[in-house]
């Protein structure tokens, strides 16, 4: 099997086109962007070398609490309710016994399909805070919880993450579908028939197996979060003040509100940093548990 | 001060990478005809014709070889379509020889035009605001019109107070400017008024506090402001500012926050104490705010002067405008004419790598004339930055008529521009934060005085 | 077949369905959107069938811009990006996942990293890029960055699929004398099928909503993709949000119906799949 993995030619011909593509495309890009966060540089112009104090400034920002601290809680949100949520509606779903089934994975996917202008505009007039439905369905119900779901800084950016979450669940969904159908339904069928009962099956057999799956789906989800914009741009701009700011947020008012494109470029550098950093992390995790069968 | 548009429009088209990094950019505009309609007039008869005088002090070009041109343009909705088409239309009457290609522009925070400049892709001519202009003038991607042609002309021609408009703080030219000094105004409607027994207009804050009472017990918005846009809040704040600092963010040049900015901090806190704004105010859009303004879901609203026009459209003679409430009726009478608004450079500005520099020049100086006199003339809108000779054919509305009879002769100053980016951000930041409940002025005060103390070394 | 009727059953196909509605109400909502104007979508009516139907939002669109055109343009460069994705990032993650080779993780590493890269602040460097190969105003413009960014995730979703697939498969197709390539393209390729059809519809969508590289690297009409119409609604103050719902209806519907159809095509594939595996 060796020379047959082995194959250089094989592995040039596959692996080179996509790696050289993507160099050009991304890599070079980025190694621009980490070149330039070593300079004061208005995007333009010649720039001047300023070494690291560009990532001096940056600690020093008090963005970067925000932004840090709004990143950690829009990634939990979306691990929460996308991998949760998706998990169990995926398992039910490739349950057959459960009737349209088909529709229903359907029906989940649709947001996915819809643009994120479109799923922001619908969630902006759901959290009005005084036609909203959020807040009707409270009094209704008779619960005295009314909120300024979009406007108040505590819960804003819960409310929005909780709208990509929503919106991008389908994605997941789909995924971890995708998951549980790769894996031989005799697997679990075997554990039935020992006395499982059929959540034990999944918990003990299918939810294991699908560890690569869990993997994959966890850094999208976190990176996701950490470096979430759109939403936050479209729904609030970010505001009031900063209180929605996210790494990218800063990003982008750096590189383009205030001529400071080496400042944003260093913040970039950040943003990959951790996003690499959390990727390591959820590897190591998933290390331990490899199984393959 | 109207860029943030991109946000809106972010919203709309931030259908974006969804997979890799989410991004956007944005603002907007037409393009559908751009390429058709503009072109037309030029493609279709560039034959030079030899009575190419000028009577707007713009002289015709030396050439009169065909020549194109490449311009980067606003040309999305009437506001930009028109009096760029009546530019263009005057354009070929004068230089018959340039032909424009226009590549329509939209409110994108600049990111295009940026990208135009980093790739050495620069139009002929384009609309710079004087954000732009700095970092262009930095890297010499903009063409210094000091000793241009056109320039000592246009200078001349500028209406009164207009050097702002033109001229930037450190006496440079880089753009021909079209229009005037704007400035914002509270309007409100005189029937919910009535309605409600508030007397107007509102003099002092005390008057202002007791109506929004009168209003919130009918049940009536007191102020509908779209503090979804940063800019807006910014603006109110610098209404109540310069009641007692005509000069506005250029007094910020120490290090700590001048007493006038405390006390508009505070009286713009206990406004909204008072429950001036509603809960959802810095999530409320220009279409929404406008909305509440026009159904009489609001009793004012604040707004450029621009706005003018189409609350007289909605409302006709149940709207009226006022000036800005102050401490006390003495300081009232003292600073109404302290206008809320601050010239800022910007126009047509032209680049330095194109190749018919000189025509371009002429042209962009032409454009602005011609932009500016579409206002006056057609709209009857008397803020543009040139004299203009040509009768009004418009009839502007009343609201516009008392501006021009009452107030614009007694202007006493415009608010000066504060040069430093951040302090500029900080202030759009923390005046929307002043909106929301639980941020309170004192909050405003220490955030501001970081910001001070760390830029104003 | 005797079901015995829990009341677990009950309230768990109840909470499926209520889900399900929830996911499928802004579809409804986008379309009565489209039929709204200003005042019906914020104040008078956000949620409910609208009022007073304004189908000239769909006359506008048609007339601001070339909307057939506007689609092809779509279509076209969504469909390219998407093959090419498949093709390049299947090919690649093979390699990863089987092939040895000594810069195999650091390759699969680097490859991860474009997943994090905000676009904002590598577009100048891109545009720079394009407009040096040539490619401004030109498919290739979008294809190629489309493609790209592309290859990160598809290559990790592939990777993934990989990993679980039995080595002996290949071993045994190895002893009957296979080539690697022929072992890949009969072999592999068909078992990552769902893969395939999962990875090829979230790539198509994500080039058909794409906004920001369309809007900085096309400038000619003729070029220009279906998002980009959303500018012709925004003015300088007003914005005419029931416009942008038609142009929002337009370009969504077709995806819709599309995955509709693909759905079905996928489940098949899965189907299949582990058929293969099992």
């Amino acid at each position: 099997m060796r020379h047959y993995f082995g194959n250089k030619w094989a592995i040039a011909a596959f692996a080179l086109p996509a790696l050289l593509l993507y160099s050009l495309v991304v890599s070079y890009p980025v190694v621009q962007s980490l070149y330039r966060s070593f300079f004061e540089w208005d995007g333009i112009g010649a720039g001047t070398f300023n070494g690291l104090s560009n990532y001096a400034e940056l600690f020093r920002d008090p963005l970067l609490a925000t932004s840090l601290r709004n990143g950690g809680i829009f990634a939990l949100v979306l691990v929460v309710f996308q991998i949760g949520l998706g998990t169990i509606l995926a398992l039910v779903c490739a349950d057959i016994k459960i009737k349209g089934r088909k529709v229903l994975k359907v029906g989940y996917f649709i947001p996915v399909v819809l643009s994120v202008t479109v799923v922001c505009q619908l969630w902006i007039a759901i959290y009005d805070p005084t036609n909203g439905l959020v807040n009707r369905l409270f009094e209704l119900v008779g619960i005295p919880y009314r909120q300024n779901w979009l406007t108040s800084p505590a819960v804003s950016i819960i409310a929005i993450a909780f709208v990509n979450a929503w919106q991008f669940m389908g994605y997941q969904f789909s995924l971890l579908y995708a998951g549980i159908k790769s894996i031989p339904e005799q697997y679990v069928e075997a554990a039935i028939i020992d006395g499982c009962t059929k959540w034990g099956a999944h918990r003990r057999i299918t939810i294991p197996l699908m560890a690569e799956t869990f993997k994959f789906c966890l850094i999208v989800a976190i990176t996701g979060g950490i470096g979430a914009f759109v939403q936050m741009l479209i729904m609030t701009s970010g505001g009031p003040g900063t209180t929605n700011f996210t790494l990218t947020y800063m990003i982008y008012r750096y590189a383009f509100s205030e001529f400071e494109y080496g400042y944003a470029c260093a913040v970039s550098v950040f943003l990959v940093a951790i996003s690499l950093l959390a990727t390591v992390i959820i590897n190591r995790l998933f290390r331990q548990e490899r199984m393959t069968y | 001060m109207r860029n943030q548009r991109f946000t809106v429009f972010a919203s709309t088209a931030a259908a974006l990478l969804i997979l890799s990094a989410c991004s956007s950019g944005g603002g907007n505009a037409n393009n559908a005809n751009n390429a058709a309609t503009a072109p037309d007039n030029a493609a279709t008869a560039p034959e030079p014709t030899e009575s190419a005088t000028n009577d707007d002090g713009a002289s015709a070009p030396a050439t009169k070889e065909p020549v194109k041109l490449r311009i980067y343009a606003a040309y999305f909705d009437d506001d930009t379509k028109k009096p760029y088409d009546y530019a263009v239309a005057e354009l070929k009457k004068e230089m018959p020889n340039v032909e424009l290609v226009l590549d329509p522009s939209m409110q994108d925070d600049g990111q295009k035009l940026r990208t135009y400049a980093a790739s050495g892709n620069m139009p002929d001519i384009f609309q710079a605001d004087y954000k732009t202009m700095k970092a262009f003038a930095a890297s010499k991607n903009i063409e210094l019109l000091d000793d241009a042609a056109p320039t000592a002309q246009f200078k001349s021609d500028l209406n009164p107070g207009n050097e702002p408009v033109m001229i930037t703080p450190d006496g440079h030219v880089y753009s021909y400017p079209f229009a005037g000094i704007e400035f914002q105004i509270l309007y409100y409607n005189k029937k919910i008024f009535a309605d409600a027994g508030v007397e107007a207009p509102i003099k002092t804050y005390d008057q202002w506090k007791d109506a929004i009472q009168k209003f919130k017990a009918k049940g009536i918005v007191p102020l509908a402001i779209f503090s979804k846009e940063k800019w807006i809040g910014n603006s109110f704040f610098k209404g109540l500012l310069t009641r007692e600092e005509p000069q506005g963010y250029a007094a910020l040049t120490g290090k700590e926050l001048p007493d006038a900015f405390e006390l508009a901090a505070k009286q713009f806190n206990d406004l909204k104490d008072a429950g001036l704004f509603d809960p959802n105010a810095t999530n409320t859009n220009y279409d929404q705010a406008s909305s509440m303004f026009y159904t009489g879901k609001a009793a004012m609203l604040v707004n450029g002067q621009w706005e003018i026009y189409s609350a007289d459209k909605n409302l006709g003679a149940d709207v009226d405008w006022m000036y800005w409430p102050a401490k006390d009726e003495a300081t009232y009478e003292a600073s109404k004419f302290n206008m809320d608004g601050s010239g800022e450079p910007g126009g047509f500005s032209v680049s330095p790598t194109s190749k018919n520099k000189e025509t371009a020049i002429e042209v962009a100086a032409f454009l602005a004339r011609k932009y500016a006199e579409f206002k006056y003339t057609q709209l009857g809108n008397p803020i543009v930055s040139v004299k203009i000779d040509k009768p009004v054919v418009a009839k502007p509305p009343a609201m516009m008529q008392r501006l021009i009879d009452e107030t614009l002769p007694n202007v006493k100053s415009f608010a000066k521009l504060n040069e430093n980016v951040k302090i500029n951000t900080a202030l759009d930041d923390n005046t929307q934060n002043l909106i929301v409940k639980g941020f309170s002025d004192a909050d405003f005060d220490k955030n501001m005085n970081r910001v001070l103390a760390s830029e104003n070394k | 077949m005797l079901t015995r009727i829990k009341p677990g059953s009950i309230l768990l196909q109840g909470l499926l369905w209520i889900y399900f509605i929830v996911s499928v109400y802004p579809l409804f909502w986008m379309i009565t959107y489209s039929l709204k104007n200003n005042d019906q979508i914020f104040v008078t009516n956000p949620f409910g069938i609208p009022l007073h139907m304004h189908f000239e939002n769909y006359v506008h669109a048609w007339e601001q811009f070339n909307v057939p055109r506007y689609f092809v343009n779509s279509l076209v460069v969504s469909a390219i990006s998407t093959c090419g994705i498949l093709l390049l990032s299947v090919m690649f993650a093979y390699t990863v996942a089987r092939m040895e080779w000594r810069l195999r993780e650091a390759a699969r590493i680097y490859m991860i990293i474009g997943m994090f890269i905000p676009l904002q602040v590598i577009m100048i460097p891109l545009a720079i890029l394009v407009k040096n190969f040539h490619l401004t105003n030109t498919y290739g413009a979008l294809i190629v960055p489309y493609i790209a960014f592309g290859l990160p995730f598809s290559s990790l979703i592939f990777y993934g699929f990989m990993r679980t697939i039995p080595v002996e498969l290949e071993e045994s197709a190895c002893m009957d004398g296979a080539s690697i390539y022929r072992t890949f393209f009969r072999i592999i390729v068909p078992i990552v099928r769902p893969a395939v059809a999962t990875i090829a519809i979230f790539q198509f969508l994500g080039a058909w909503n794409e906004f920001l590289l369309a809007y900085i690297l096309i400038s000619d009409e003729a070029m220009k993709t279906l998002p980009l119409g959303l500018l012709f609604f925004q003015g300088q103050y007003s914005t005419d949000w029931g416009g942008m719902g038609a142009v929002m209806t337009i370009a969504s519907l077709p995806m819709v119906v599309m995955f509709l159809f693909f759905s079905d095509q996928v489940e098949r594939a899965l189907t299949v799949g582990s058929a293969v595996k099992g």
